[in-house]
């Protein structure tokens, strides 16, 4: 089964990168609990957007991670990936980046009298005149405008979104139909004129290809940051925290009379606790930190896939206790806790321990590290040599061993970044009791103690004595050959992975 | 402690006991009068127990020493060292001091049976049931017991 999602501005983008993490715990399954095939686009105009790159640094990440695997592993790192790039609506042949050099006047008038004026009526000068480099400045009309330019029947045949489509058609003929999931935010600029427009583009793109049983669904952010801090003077159109209501209801209003022709499932995230972002127009200095509402957003895209007996279209969430989230809060909470709990002590223990356990075995001799790490003889040759024979222990210093290292450590980087802002991007008054923030982070002295990375009932049922690294060191030290499927590192991390939870 | 490791630290045990009480004191005798033999058992005794102890205390450090890395396994090398060290200069004093008044025909057997001892009441039991990450950590571990 396939899953095809699409980010549609900054707050998509990072509900893209949510989504890659759940893609890489395991959590995007089919019916039969196998890992989907999961497709990624991003549209933004803003092509010097942090979030932007953000999102595809994770993605990247992940997918470099897994190609090196090479399916060498049982259950780490298996969810397989493909990222189609990302889109701007305003990149034209002309390089134009303003909505009246891309809805040229004279152009305009030749196509049908009045249309000129009926531009100048709905687009006021200062957003006719604004630089659309970064993003469509909190103005759903103006994207709405940009966007709906795009003609999906020719962009499958070229540009950026053959490959996609292309796809989704393919996938279509196979056994399970695949989903197209949009993220956006209806509040702001790109999401609340992309996601909509773009929703109802594939509608009719799929009904014209007769790929009936392609589903489209969607999660819709709904307010949950404000801005700290205010524009300049010389800024110049720009998205406004007051204006994020207004733009909501006209979104919500539009998703009530038009819904069913855009998505056939929708998922609205919100919060009333608003997360503080610096004010930014966009670029590279639009830094938000991730946001638990997006964990939620693409968790929707997880709900999607399982077998929709219910009726509902418009599925929403709430919270036990007003000021705190915790994992009972969290849709699946038992599996889904289960699943990331796994990956934070994983990426924890991996990045503050065996990862510099496997640097400090590159300055001595095999038999002295081993002689302080019992444990790694499972996995490498006991006295450094290189193995010969294929499925054999490789030495600890093998250049394609340390390349898999490198790519897990920088994906475990990139999840321990987003575990920490997601838990430490809460709001005022606001409180999460999922994971320990302090411990979410890159630290170069040797951690031991586990027993505060996850909170609440995801925590493993262990002994805060008993949860440590060197216990699953001497775990992995104790295992069979037959509980050990694969050597080198990624035999290693493919245990740790099994047992670190 | 792993159950072979425990099963393996008992045999050893039994080995040991086996040595010192039944076939140390005739091989002795062997080689010298019975006073000097019995003398030279004493001294032995006393290398036992001090084995014994020095055991206890090696269990002890690497059942509650809590190790986070492979660098923290690899520093109580020198406390095992420093025992060894211990128990052979200590076996071999003792042993001076109980045959300084004999004529002693076999005190280079003595000497060797000293570094015997502490082979297999010290060396052997650590090698074989030394716990979690100190697994490999006493000398002669990687080689015997690292290649599984």
């Amino acid at each position: 089964m396939q899953l095809f999602a699409i980010g549609v501005g900054g707050s998509g983008a990072k509900c893209i990168e949510a989504l890659t993490h759940l893609h890489a715990c395991g959590l995007l399954t089919d019916r039969a609990g196998n890992p989907v095939r999961l497709g990624t686009f991003l549209v933004e105009p803003d092509q010097e957007s942090t979030l932007l790159h953000r999102a595809e640094i994770a993605i990247e990440r992940y997918a470099k991670m897994h190609g090196l695997l090479k399916k060498k592993t049982t259950s780490f790192g298996r969810a397989e990936l493909r990222h189609y790039g990302h889109w701007s609506p305003v990149s034209t042949s002309s390089g134009a980046i303003r909505l009246d050099q891309i809805f040229s006047k004279p152009m305009l008038r030749t196509k049908a009298s009045g249309l000129a004026d009926l531009f100048d009526c709905l687009f006021p000068p200062e957003e006719q005149g604004a630089d659309l480099g970064v993003g469509f400045r909190g103005r759903p009309p103006i994207g709405a405008a940009v966007i709906s330019r795009l003609n999906l029947a020719s962009e499958a045949q070229t540009g950026q979104w053959q490959s996609l489509l292309g796809d989704v058609k393919t996938a279509a003929g196979g056994g399970d139909p695949p989903i197209i999931h949009l993220f956006g935010s209806v509040f702001g600029g790109t999401g609340a004129a992309g996601v909509p427009t773009l929703g109802q583009m594939l509608k009719n793109w799929l009904a014209e290809e007769k790929l009936r049983k392609v589903r489209v669904h969607a999660s819709l952010l709904l307010p949950y940051f404000d801005f700290e801090g205010q524009a300049q003077d010389d800024t110049g159109v720009h998205a406004e925290a007051r204006n994020f209501q207004l733009n909501t209801d006209a979104a919500l209003q539009h998703l009530y009379s038009q819904g069913q022709n855009c998505f056939d499932h929708v998922y609205l995230i919100g919060s009333d606790i608003k997360a503080r972002y610096d004010f930014s127009i966009g670029g590279r200095s639009q830094d938000n930190s991730a946001h638990l509402v997006e964990l939620l957003a693409s968790l929707g895209a997880r709900h999607g896939l399982s077998p929709l007996e219910e009726q509902g279209y418009a599925y929403v969430l709430s919270r036990a206790v007003q000021t705190q989230i915790s994992w009972s809060d969290i849709p699946d909470h038992k599996v889904v806790g289960e699943a990331l709990a796994r990956a934070a002590r994983f990426a924890v223990a991996w990045l503050n321990n065996f990862s510099l356990e496997l640097d400090e075995a590159q300055k001595l001799s095999m038999p002295k590290f081993l002689s302080g790490a019992p444990w790694s003889q499972q996995f490498f040759h006991p006295r450094g040599l290189d193995a010969e024979a294929q499925g054999a222990r490789p030495s600890i210093r093998n250049v394609d061993e340390l390349n898999i290292k490198n790519s897990i450590d920088a994906y475990s980087e990139t999840l321990l970044q987003w575990l920490y802002q997601l838990t430490s991007n809460t709001g005022s008054g606001f409180q999460q009791e999922l994971f320990g923030p302090d411990l979410l982070c890159r630290n170069d002295n040797y951690l031991d103690e586990l027993a505060a990375v996850v909170r609440g009932s995801a925590r493993p049922s262990l002994a805060e004595h008993a949860d440590t690294v060197d216990a699953l060191k001497v775990r992995i030290d104790h295992l069979s050959k037959q509980e050990i499927p694969s050597k080198g590192v990624a035999g290693l991390a493919d245990v740790l992975w099994k047992i670190a939870y | 402690m792993r159950n072979s490791q425990k099963l393996w630290l008992a045999i050893t045990f039994i080995v040991g006991v086996f040595w010192i009480w039944i076939l140390r004191s005739p091989l002795l005798s062997l080689v010298g009068d019975t006073n000097a033999a019995a003398q030279s058992s004493g001294a032995f005794n006393v290398l036992w127990l001090l084995c014994s102890l020095a055991l206890s205390l090696w269990f002890f450090r690497t059942s509650s020493a809590r190790a986070s890395a492979s660098v923290d396994v690899r520093k109580i090398q020198p406390l095992w060292w420093l025992l060894a060290c211990l128990l052979l200069i200590s076996g071999l004093l003792l042993q001076l001091g109980a045959l300084s008044l004999f004529v002693f025909p076999g005190t280079l057997l003595v000497m060797l049976l000293v570094i015997f001892d502490v082979l297999l009441l010290f060396w052997l039991p650590t090698l074989i049931a030394s716990p979690r990450s100190y697994r490999l950590v006493v000398p002669g571990a990687v080689r015997l017991l690292g290649g599984r």
